[in-house]
């Protein structure tokens, strides 16, 4: 326990990059999960059967449960609290938005758009497809490093190594 | 504070900001505003339901979309507001764009709404034609429209711009078919829908 009462090294570049990482990630999530929340669900659900994965009551329960899935995931990056589980499951939702937009494209099915900011914002699929890679990249980085600095989790640990030792 | 009880009242933060975002989203959400110029709009600007139509002059389906939304009009009366869009099915329908734009420029003049009645009333009589517009002008003429005010406005590319701008709405808010309506912001696709589900909708809305 002793070795790990030392206090943190002065934060590198990596680890500025990762906390960065974290908050976009973190951020997108929240955005896009505030947006589908302000409307109805079915309406959300419609867009999700456009997708032609899944269609009826499996969608609208997708409509339902999807925006608070985001939010808690975004608000538990943007404080970093369970960092690492919480990039996980952020990158399981950007793997599956990569996917099922790249399905549609392989069946042929034309999107207007992608549908993941609700009716604020209208990205084309092929753009979102770009975007969902780069946060997949982020979801890594936060993953690896992004719980050093800046947050909840290291609060939390510092019951454990803090200066003034557990209480 | 144990690292347990610290984990947990993170935990916590984390849950109250997500529920607290999802209800302000929810209870804040803000309409987009609804526009179309005046002479599509029916009903008092300040109404407390809006319906925004998406509609293609020849297509059967809005034709029967019509009567049922006259009803839902009529029940609510002022509190209720029609706001028209054009989104001529250019792919299905040969004519759809050419009857867009003559009721875009009789509605310049006024006219709009006799003219939409007749397109639907007589939808089967211009629906199928080589040329539509010889047709189209008699219903102007009988509607004692300026012919020579509508050709010019035809030409415009204003006139092309307003429809392609409702098109390119109707795309962003996903309308994959025709007739769709908007009834402060809920989506009822088709006739069925708008007369069956809508009704319950607006009597909540108005008790807001």
């Amino acid at each position: 326990m002793s070795a790990a009462r030392t206090s943190l090294p002065a934060p590198g570049p990596a680890d500025w990059l990762a906390v960065a990482a974290r908050l976009a990630v973190g951020l997108v999530l929240i955005v896009a999960g505030a947006a589908k929340a302000s409307s109805a669900p079915e309406e959300f659900a419609y867009i999700i059967e456009q997708y032609q994965i899944v269609g009826g009551d499996a969608a609208l329960t997708i409509a339902t449960f999807l925006p608070w899935l985001e939010l808690l995931v975004g608000y538990a990056l943007v404080l970093g609290w369970m960092t690492r589980p919480s990039a996980a499951a952020a990158a399981c939702l950007f793997g599956g938005f990569t996917l099922a937009l790249a399905s549609t494209k392989l069946r042929g099915i034309e999107l207007p758009n992608c549908g993941c900011f609700g009716a604020s914002w209208h990205m084309p699929p092929s753009t979102t497809m770009v975007l969902d890679f780069l946060l997949l990249f982020c979801c890594l980085a936060a993953f690896a490093r992004g719980r050093e600095r800046w947050s909840l989790d290291k609060w939390a640990d510092s019951g454990y190594t803090g200066r003034n030792g557990p209480r | 504070m144990s690292p347990f009880a610290r984990t947990v009242s993170g935990g916590a933060v984390v849950a109250v900001c997500a529920l607290a975002t999802a209800l302000g989203a929810h209870t804040f959400q803000t309409l987009p505003p609804e526009s179309a110029p005046a002479f599509r709009e029916k009903g008092a600007p300040n109404a407390k339901i809006t319906i925004v139509e998406f509609s293609d002059f020849e297509c059967p389906a809005c034709r029967a979309a019509e009567e049922p939304l006259r009803q839902l009009l009529d029940l609510y009366g002022k509190d209720s507001r029609l706001i028209f869009k054009q989104f001529p099915l250019e792919r299905v329908h040969r004519n759809a764009r050419a009857a867009a734009l003559a009721a875009e420029c009789i509605g310049r003049q006024g006219k709009f709404w006799p003219f939409h009645d007749e397109l639907y009333a007589r939808q089967d009589d211009w629906g199928e034609l080589e040329d539509p517009r010889p047709l189209f002008e008699k219903y102007e003429k009988e509607a004692g429209a300026d012919l020579a005010a509508l050709k010019a406005c035809e030409q415009d590319p204003a006139t092309a711009a307003a429809i392609e701008a409702d098109q390119k709405e109707a795309k962003d808010r996903w309308v994959a078919a025709t007739p769709t309506f908007f009834v402060n912001g809920r989506r009822f696709v088709g006739a069925r829908q708008l007369s069956m589900r809508a009704p319950s909708w607006i009597d909540k809305e108005l008790k807001k």
